[in-house]
């Protein structure tokens, strides 16, 4: 090699490594240039999460504030619009909650929309909570479950039986009714004729010679019933005398202990929720809850045994009396007809055929020929909510295990 | 023959000179390098503190939204509505502010956890107060809408 050549090639050397160095520094640089937006992204996205999070938390003081003031107002909306794209069935009810603006969301935009499905589960709320950056891009979602004083739980059903009253009942034409009581597994007596349970259930029947106890004689005389409507099955009155119903004060034993503590108002915003829905005995799911407050008959067939209805005629429906259900008409589930505990509005009514349970706070005078009571061991289904034990049903509470964010 | 060694010395000059250029050309990209370096490296330590200040303020708020009483200081925060705690990781010590505030309705409260830190290569890294500080905030709210608890069956 030539002297000469010694330094350029010395030069060269040192250019290749400090080209080489910052190579090296330019990607070094480049890959913490990486990890501080990442850092910063990790920042915008926690404080869209936790925007989210206070919008839903401010959702939950609203609603809490919404039920005590006026609960029955909450679900009178629905938009379409609001429903998340997994909640877009028939049966889902879904509207917005604007928030109060005077706190600093950062400059999120906030979207809470609320959920519930009025079939299945209309004391169960899904929130949503959504918060969303335009200027970061950066965005957080957050929901949860709650129960709603929408409903209450049934309780205990005790008054097995198709027929279930507060005073006397007989037949406007001996033997012309039919009665099918629980059979021994609960079915009901169809085709085996086992009708070992009661027929009929009343829990007043007059004390007629004043002894305190409700003798076999006026328990006969209070259920006028022939034996072969009844097929077997019994008849039940109260073993001592009870306090006749006062249509003044018409207390809510009958109601009780079909529906526990879901109120009449309960049902009727349910109907009320599912009519808005456009729910319907044709839709699936179908129309479960019907609060009527029409005097007209009724000859509408509705309920399935798997997908048994509750008809509720209002106070108002039976003002005068109540209305019929007409004889070619079948309802699967649950007829309360609220009589304000006066027979005289019960007076005459025909049930058309009912698999369920009829009750009603009075007796039922005149019962019209082709009525048909048969027993249905779900028959509170319609209404038989999913409820914890024990739960306090008339606050908003969170679903426990409900609370998710992101998605 | 004369002419030889004088070609020769004047190559030993020439390559004395192209080593001063090649030391000097070296040592600046070599200095560049290094700064590089160390703002890497500054970056780098400066987002690891932020990352961290970032879940101390999510530790922070997920320990007073699950229930205040297990979180440090929390009676403080009952009583003044303020909570401070110092934590001291990687040699680095933040200092996490949370104040609670009230809102228009009695179940909701505001709450903003600060997370305050000395960036790498300060003068005073256990001084988050010092001017030139780093600082993660987050906002959110808390209810006290109850969550049904199973009662206990006798």
């Amino acid at each position: 090699m030539k002297v000469p050549d010694r330094g350029a090639i010395t030069l060269l050397m040192v250019t290749l490594l400090v080209l080489l160095a910052s190579i090296v520094g330019l990607f070094t640089a480049r890959s913490i240039l990486s990890e501080r937006l990442s850092a910063n992204n990790g920042v915008w996205a926690a404080q869209a999460q936790q925007t989210a999070e206070a919008a839903l938390e401010t959702a939950l003081a609203n609603i809490v504030q919404s039920f005590s003031i006026a609960p029955n107002t909450f679900w009178s909306t629905h938009d379409p619009q609001q429903c998340l794209s997994a909640y877009t069935g028939i049966e889902w009810q879904c509207r917005s909650l604007l928030l109060d603006t005077g706190w600093d969301t950062q400059g999120h935009t906030l979207q809470v929309r609320v959920m519930r499905d009025v079939v299945r589960a209309p004391h169960v709320a899904l929130v949503h909570a959504q918060a969303r950056h335009p200027g970061n891009h950066s965005s957080g979602q957050v929901q949860q479950s709650i129960y709603l004083p929408t409903a209450g739980p049934i309780g205990n059903a005790n008054q097995l039986t198709p027929l279930l009253t507060q005073g006397c009942v007989n037949e406007a034409i001996a033997g012309s009714t039919r009665f099918c009581a629980p059979g021994a597994n609960q079915t009901g007596c169809s085709g085996n004729g086992l009708s070992i349970g009661t027929a009929i259930q009343t829990l007043y029947a007059p004390d007629l010679d004043g002894n305190g106890l409700i003798s076999a004689a006026e328990q006969q005389a209070c259920l006028k019933v022939n034996a072969s409507s009844l097929q077997g099955g019994a008849l039940v009155t109260p073993a001592t005398a009870t306090l006749a119903p006062n249509p003044a004060t018409c207390d809510s034993a009958v109601w009780n202990s079909l529906f526990g503590q879901t109120t009449p108002a309960h049902i009727h915003a349910i109907s009320q929720a599912q009519a808005l829905k456009g729910l319907s005995s044709l839709t699936q799911p179908a129309r479960s809850v019907y609060w009527i407050d029409s005097p007209a008959e009724w000859s509408q067939s509705v309920g399935t045994p798997s997908a048994p209805v509750v008809l509720v005629f209002s106070a108002s429906a039976c003002a005068s009396q109540c209305p019929r259900i007409s004889p070619s008409t079948q309802i699967v589930g649950t007829v309360f007809l609220d009589t304000q505990c006066q027979d005289s509005r019960a007076a005459l009514w025909h049930s058309g055929s009912v698999s369920g349970q009829v009750a009603l706070p009075s007796g039922l005078p005149n019962l019209q020929a082709g009525s048909q009571f048969l027993w249905l061991a779900n028959h509170r289904q319609a209404f038989d909510w999913p409820w914890p034990v024990n739960i306090d049903a008339t606050r908003v509470q969170r679903v426990r295990g409900s609370w998710k964010s992101g998605g | 023959m004369s002419k030889r060694p004088e070609l020769a010395r004047q190559a030993q000059g020439y390559t004395l000179i192209e080593a001063l250029v090649a030391a000097a050309l070296l040592g600046l990209g070599m200095m560049g390098a290094i700064t590089l370096a160390m703002h890497s490296l500054q970056a780098a330590g400066s987002s690891r503190q932020q990352s961290t200040a970032l879940a101390l303020a999510q530790n922070t708020i997920d320990c007073l939204r699950s229930g205040p009483a297990l979180c440090t200081d929390s009676a403080a925060l009952a009583s003044t509505g303020q909570m401070q705690e110092t934590q001291t990781l990687s040699g680095t010590a933040y200092q996490i502010n949370s104040t609670l505030s009230s809102t228009g309705l009695a179940q909701l409260q505001g709450l903003q956890v600060t997370v305050k830190w000395q960036p790498s290569g300060s003068s005073s890294p256990h001084n988050p107060m010092a001017p030139g500080s780093g600082q993660v905030a987050l906002s959110t709210r808390l209810s006290s809408v109850p969550v049904f608890v199973q009662a206990a069956m006798p």
